[in-house]
């Protein structure tokens, strides 16, 4: 399985749109200095001039702290750096604001009398306010399309997860179908009379597996079902109905569980657990649930045979199993096989509240 | 020292085109005390002014109350402390007079003189009057002419007023009254800052004829 590369997904999507956020931003604060700068009553052309040309001058500080301090300090999270350079920027700028940008106003618009807007101790306040609030205007924005990231990034893993579940339970139920119509072949070869039945059995194990099973959850009952169901159909196979010892023990069957966990346990046992001569060999299953607690364990004798997690043949096995339990159990799961001599054994243990 | 405060209704000193200001036009820092001023003048309006220096005449006051060192009251120091680099100035017409304290005072190399009433003559029906109205200050760029005589130019209403119908000025002020007075109420500091500019700028009928005096000495030769 392949894992999502956020950080790509992220340079991919980028969301940024500057010229919209200098417009909104520049805008803005053209309209409230301009207030404040023509105390409220009606703008005349010296308050325009004048704001203008304060936003001119700020721009040159603001865009420092947004393209520059902000990327390379702040968001890579050396803040003692980012704060010093910030009040350097601050202070400098409106040093040389306090003592040039009234001599340049008067050099340009010799006509022209900017006296009461600010003054030098009040351009300090201004300056102070005026980067801070653009730093957070600037971190709102940037928190906004993190955010956005955030959940396309969440939307494509859902949807990527989804395709891996569907792929993998596309690939069980093939496996699982051309089993069933070996067994039904020899049978009909046999021309055994409980074919018939055998049939019907085999379709209400399937209609599960096809249709049933296509759900998040299904209940520890249902999926308890098909396992009898499909223990039932292996005496077609010629397995004796005693040749597995079902022991369960079960506080509440409406526990919910993914689809079609147990099943390739089952079908692995089958597989690999008989030799064919020796008719005392057993599966043997426990299937326990208490609480927020459900654990599965089956044994069957080994036959010295690999146990290949990629079988070919037989699709994916067990491994489709793990990387099911990984995706829809995350850290909530145990999975554990152990083979001795001559025994297998396979435990799935799961804690999900409900 | 007590001022006498009395109003004489009707006394126009000047005409009414000059700017007043709440606050005055100086900045500490600025002050310059001009020696040249002191001493009797006449002016081109038949009018008679006696500049003296603040300093001495406060100073003099005090000694005929007799041990004034410590009689002074805290506004006394504080009218001494404030106005101590100004003028008395006794503007005397038609047998109307009124006294003005005046700081001179400097913008770039420019001579300014700011003017603030300070008593007045009128009798004692008018008191009620006198209680509505404000002191406020005038200035006047002070230019020495070549023959002894200096010319007062008042900024005036009309510069000001059409630098605003211009929107050119963003001074803080107020139109008020029923004459629709214009009243600067900047800051010293912003007042100051725009006599800078005033003075730096070039535009026409900066001074208003109206508002200009000239002052001749009253021992100078004819």
């Amino acid at each position: 399985m392949q894992n999502l590369n956020i950080n790509s997904i992220l340079k991919k999507s980028n969301y940024h749109r500057p010229l919209l956020f200098n417009s909104v931003l520049w805008s803005l604060a053209f309209i409230i200095l301009l207030f404040i700068f023509s105390k409220g009553q009606i703008p005349i052309t010296a308050d325009y001039t004048y704001t203008l040309g304060f936003l001119l001058v700020i721009a040159v500080p603001v865009c420092i702290n947004f393209y520059v301090l902000i990327p390379r300090f702040l968001r890579q999270e050396r803040y003692i750096v980012y704060l010093l350079l910030f009040t350097t920027i601050l202070i400098s700028s409106a040093f040389i604001k306090s003592f040039l940008f009234g001599n340049l106003l008067d050099f340009i618009f010799p006509n022209y009398f900017f006296v009461s807007y600010l003054s030098k101790s009040d351009i300090f306040l201004t300056y102070s306010i005026f980067l801070i609030t653009t730093t957070l205007f600037k971190l709102t924005e940037d928190w906004f399309y993190f955010n956005k990231n955030q959940n396309q990034v969440l939307k494509i893993q859902n949807q990527h997860i989804q395709t891996q579940l569907s792929a993998l339970r596309a690939q069980i139920n093939p496996h699982f179908l051309f089993n069933s119509l070996n067994v039904i072949y020899a049978m009909a070869l046999e021309k055994k009379e409980n074919i018939t039945k055998a049939i019907v059995e085999l379709s209400d194990v399937l209609r599960y597996v096809i249709y049933d099973s296509d759900t998040e959850r299904v209940t520890l009952k249902e999926e308890l079902k098909l396992i009898q169901n499909y223990i039932a159909f292996q005496k077609y196979r010629g397995h004796s109905e005693n040749t597995v010892a079902l022991n369960t023990d079960i506080e509440n069957d409406n526990f919910k569980i993914y689809p079609m966990l147990l099943l390739p346990l089952l079908e692995n046992a089958y597989k690999y657990g008989f030799s064919g001569s020796d008719t005392s060999e057993k599966i043997e299953i426990q299937l326990t649930q208490k609480q927020s607690n459900f654990k599965f364990k089956i044994q069957n004798s080994s036959q010295d045979i690999d146990h290949n997690l990629d079988d070919n043949y037989s699709g994916v096995g067990l491994e489709n199993l793990k990387n099911n339990l990984n995706l829809v159990y995350p850290d909530k799961h145990k999975f554990n096989i152990a083979e001795t001599k001559d025994r297998f054994t396979v435990v799935i243990e799961i804690e999900d509240e409900q | 020292m007590k001022s006498r405060i009395v109003v004489l209704l009707g006394l126009i000193l000047f005409s009414s085109c000059i700017v007043k200001s709440i606050q005055p036009f100086y900045i500490k820092n600025s002050e310059s005390f001009n020696e040249k001023l002191i001493g009797s003048w006449s002016d081109n309006k038949k009018g008679s002014w006696e500049v003296l220096s603040f300093e001495e005449e406060f100073k003099k006051e005090n000694s005929k109350e007799g041990n004034a060192k410590f009689k002074l009251s805290k506004e006394d120091i504080k009218l001494y402390e404030t106005y101590k680099n100004g003028y008395f100035i006794k503007y005397v017409k038609k047998e109307s007079e009124a006294m003005f304290i005046g700081v001179p005072f400097k913008v770039d190399n420019h001579f300014f003189i700011d003017f603030v009433p300070f008593e007045f003559d009128s009798d004692d029906i008018s008191k009620l009057v006198g209680q509505h109205l404000l002191k406020t200050h005038s200035t006047a760029l002070v230019e020495i002419n070549g023959n002894d005589s200096i010319n007062l130019k008042w900024l005036s209403e009309k510069a000001v007023g059409t630098l605003l119908e211009q929107k050119k000025l963003r001074l803080k002020h107020e139109i008020t009254g029923l004459d629709e007075d214009l009243v600067l109420t900047a800051s010293s500091q912003e007042l100051y800052n725009f006599l800078k500019k005033f003075m730096s700028s070039d535009f026409d009928d900066k001074w208003d004829n109206d508002d200009i005096y000239t002052l001749t000495p009253d021992n100078a030769k004819p």
